[in-house]
């Protein structure tokens, strides 16, 4: 059977979605690790003060997530990118992922396959936006692979297209059937989602109104609910996976990765980026949640970014050979649970370590560290009073609000005005824990299908089959290896101290520094535009060939 | 010359008896009502251990003591014993111990940490002093991961010595009959016994006694 670097060897890849966590880690996993590999093409939106070269050139030379590339190639960094790497600018959004067509009648019939990371993966995305991006863009990505000669589209999906289930997920696509059995058309659901969204622009008054967004929300989450997806995010890219399953102008390979989360090694140790799963999860446990309404034994299926970026390689190795499954799960369920239990023991057991979120004082520093979150059932246990809190914090609030010193103090009272600025003053900060309480229940409300109400398996029979077949030397740098994790290490030693680092400061509204930049030495080279041979002619619209 | 030195923990190198640290465990479960069922076990323990006549029984102390670790995480004992390990144990070290020690490494002897406290406390000490093998209590833990509350036999027991102490001392190659043994307490005196070069390291009375007795050397210095 064909290695994983024989399958590289010489191809070229259309890449989308290199700026998000995963795009960047597998790129750079793949110049690092793949020298065989032969081309990259990495499409990139340009931004209005920043083209897409600038940003690749930014990554390059700044990301983290490209740091061993630095190190191990210095000063000869360009001469790297510019063997292998090209830049496309281009819209996930936009008919044809935004390639001119020109461009993209000389660039396809080079291209050997498309992986499409992009994608929103916010939890309650606009729900135009949502289909926008998941949706349409993923189907701008298999328009683009209709047109290269082997049809080849490799789109990074989540496990959790799953929807509301409990148990055993296996790794298959059933098009037209949505989680809890219903029969459905993608292509009929996003027009009648748009139509459903569009009387309420219509009804608030235009669609850039507050209560516009939060009326599309509203109804796109009712819509994704009775089809048995909990949220937006998992129902737009399970649409997609149910128009691209449709398709038969394409060949494409499912790779769903479920929650990914720190580095385990590769770029480095704790490397992540942005706002993640656990990060909240954690800033709170490890703060005052001392109850937190997650199911103790269900799975907390994580999976460190690098082991993803392995198994989305043997993927489209496998693809590029031509024997590719159709659905790929990249998770830990299956092979080495998690608990959220375990999550909450090594969270608190951290803090005992020394680990505690900066901005707390001694008494609360000791608090901390003796009195550790517990998981607790949200529907019955009577202990779980955030909900009654908030509303607490709120009725004593509202009392605040409407204090006057004249009306509400007795005459002959002396300083009546320091009471009057102390009673603003509880107000400003009944208000503010108040908002801060109904945050973290909202927060705790969005992870509940994930942490609470269901309790997921995902298969990975596909990822584990693969590596057991990989030679020695191929099983180390690319096969599976989430059997030898040790969670208490990583959870300990890598993810809190990456969250901390690496994410944790987005939720106190500071910002991440990223590493010095070092000069590249010169752009990436970009692909050039190029005009339509005389006579040919491309429809734009989605799922159009040519 | 000796082979092998093995050193009693409790005593020898520590002041600090097992009995506290399955204390400072069974305090720091994670949950409160394990708190203070724990708290209740030492209430029972503390008089086995350290009680008059009769009533001392200082193996159904411990055995008590760890009991009260029932349906704690195996990660909870063994972060909760690192941080034992280093915040109470390696601080307060007995100087004249570890002097010993020194004597020992520079010998290039084997060296073989004993002690009746859990392997989640005594290996990250073993591994800070430079001990090649450490003899010590592992909790028994079920399908979860969980301790049940009994320790895994074979179960070494606060009075040290016999038969399956020497059999476990000779699955790592100690012979005793060729080593150096230290000890501090009267329950260590059969383990010393059978040494080739016993040593009673600033000894408890009982100990103390014994020395004299049977002729060992004693070394005096300051515990912890």
């Amino acid at each position: 059977m064909m290695g994983v670097r024989e399958s590289f060897r010489g191809r070229h890849l259309l890449v989308t979605g290199f700026t998000g966590f995963l795009g960047k880690v597998w790129v750079a996993f793949l110049l690092d690790h793949l020298e065989e590999v032969g081309r990259i093409t990495l499409l990139v939106r340009g931004r209005r003060d920043e083209s897409a070269v600038a940003r690749v050139r930014a990554i390059f030379e700044s990301s983290p997530a490209l740091r061993p590339l630095r190190d191990k190639h210095g000063d000869r960094l360009l001469e790297l990118v510019r063997d292998k790497i090209e830049v496309l600018e281009g819209d996930a959004k936009r008919p044809l992922l935004g390639i001119d067509p020109g461009t993209l009648a000389h660039l396809a019939p080079r291209l050997d396959a498309v992986v499409h990371c992009a994608g929103l993966t916010d939890f309650s995305p606009d729900p135009i936006q949502a289909i926008d991006v998941n949706v349409i863009g993923a189907l701008h990505a298999a328009d683009v692979a209709a047109r290269t000669p082997d049809r080849r589209l490799v789109h990074v999906s989540t496990c959790f297209v799953a929807g509301e289930v409990d148990g055993d997920v296996p790794e298959v696509v059933d098009p037209g059937v949505s989680p809890n059995g219903t029969r459905f058309d993608a292509e009929m659901e996003m027009v009648s989602l748009r139509s459903a969204c569009a009387t309420v622009d219509e009804r608030e008054g235009g669609p850039r109104k507050m209560a516009a967004r939060r009326g599309r929300v509203e109804i796109g989450t009712k819509r994704a609910q009775a089809l048995g997806w909990p949220n937006l995010y998992t129902y737009s890219k399970g649409l997609a996976e149910h128009a691209l399953a449709a398709r038969d102008d394409v060949r494409v390979c499912f790779v769903r990765p479920s929650i990914v989360e720190c580095a385990r090694s590769y770029p480095f140790p704790g490397w992540n980026e942005g706002l993640n799963t656990s990060g909240p999860i954690v800033w709170m446990c490890s703060g005052f949640a001392w109850k937190v309404p997650m199911r103790a034994d269900n799975c907390f299926d994580v999976v460190p970014v690098d082991t993803v970026a392995r198994g989305m390689t043997l993927a489209v190795a496998d693809h590029l050979a031509d024997r590719a499954p159709e659905v790929v799960q990249l998770a830990s369920g299956d092979h080495n649970m998690f608990t959220f239990d375990r999550a909450l023991d090594l969270t608190a057991l951290k803090v005992r370590r020394g680990y505690v979120p900066s901005g707390v004082s001694a008494l609360e520093r000791a608090l901390l560290t003796h009195l550790d979150s517990t998981a607790m059932d949200r529907g019955a246990d009577r202990s779980y009073l955030l909900p009654a809190a908030q509303r607490a914090t709120q009725w004593l609030r509202d009392r605040f609000r409407g204090f006057d010193k004249d009306r509400h103090l007795p005459r002959g009272v002396a300083n009546k005005d320091d009471i009057e600025a102390k009673v603003k003053d509880a107000h400003l900060k009944l208000n503010k824990t108040s908002m801060l309480l109904k945050s973290i229940e909202q927060v705790w409300k969005s992870y509940q299908p994930f942490i609470h109400d269901f309790d997921y398996r995902f298969s990975t029979r596909n990822v584990r089959a693969r590596t057991a077949q990989l030679s020695e030397d191929e099983r180390r740098a690319f096969g599976w290896d989430l059997e030898t994790l040790s969670w208490r290490t990583y959870w300990m030693d890598v993810e809190i101290p990456g969250l901390d680092r690496w994410s944790l400061p987005l939720l106190r509204g500071k910002d991440v520094e990223g590493d010095e930049p070092v000069d590249l030495g010169g752009d990436p080279p970009a692909v050039p535009t190029r005009a339509l041979p005389a006579g040919r002619e491309t429809r734009l619209d989605a799922g159009g060939a040519e | 010359m000796p082979d092998a030195a093995l050193f009693r923990l409790e005593g020898t190198l520590s002041p600090r008896p097992t009995l506290t640290a399955a204390a400072w465990l069974a305090l720091n479960a994670r949950r409160v009502r394990a708190r203070l069922l724990g708290l209740s076990s030492f209430a029972l323990a503390g008089p086995l251990s350290a009680g008059p006549g009769l009533l001392r029984d200082p193996g159904r102390a411990l055995r008590l003591a760890w009991s009260s670790l029932e349906g704690m995480s195996e990660d909870r004992l063994v972060v909760l014993g690192e941080v034992y390990a280093e915040e109470h144990l390696l601080g307060a070290l007995s100087e004249v111990g570890l002097g010993l020690l020194e004597e020992c490494k520079r010998r290039e002897m084997r060296l073989v940490l004993l002690s009746d406290n859990l392997d989640v406390i005594a290996r990250p000490v073993a591994a800070h002093l430079g001990f090649d093998v450490v003899i010590s209590n592992a909790m028994e833990l079920d399908a979860h991961d969980r301790a049940t509350g009994e320790l895994r036999p074979p179960v070494i027991g606060p009075a040290l010595g016999g038969r399956r102490l020497e059999e476990r001392l000779a699955e790592h190659g100690v012979d005793l009959r060729r080593s150096s043994v230290y000890g501090s307490h009267g329950a260590d005196s059969v383990l010393l016994g059978a040494a080739e070069l016993p040593c009673a390291v600033t000894p408890d009375r009982e100990l103390r006694r014994i020395a004299r007795d049977c002729d060992w050397p004693v070394v005096e210095g300051r515990l912890g």
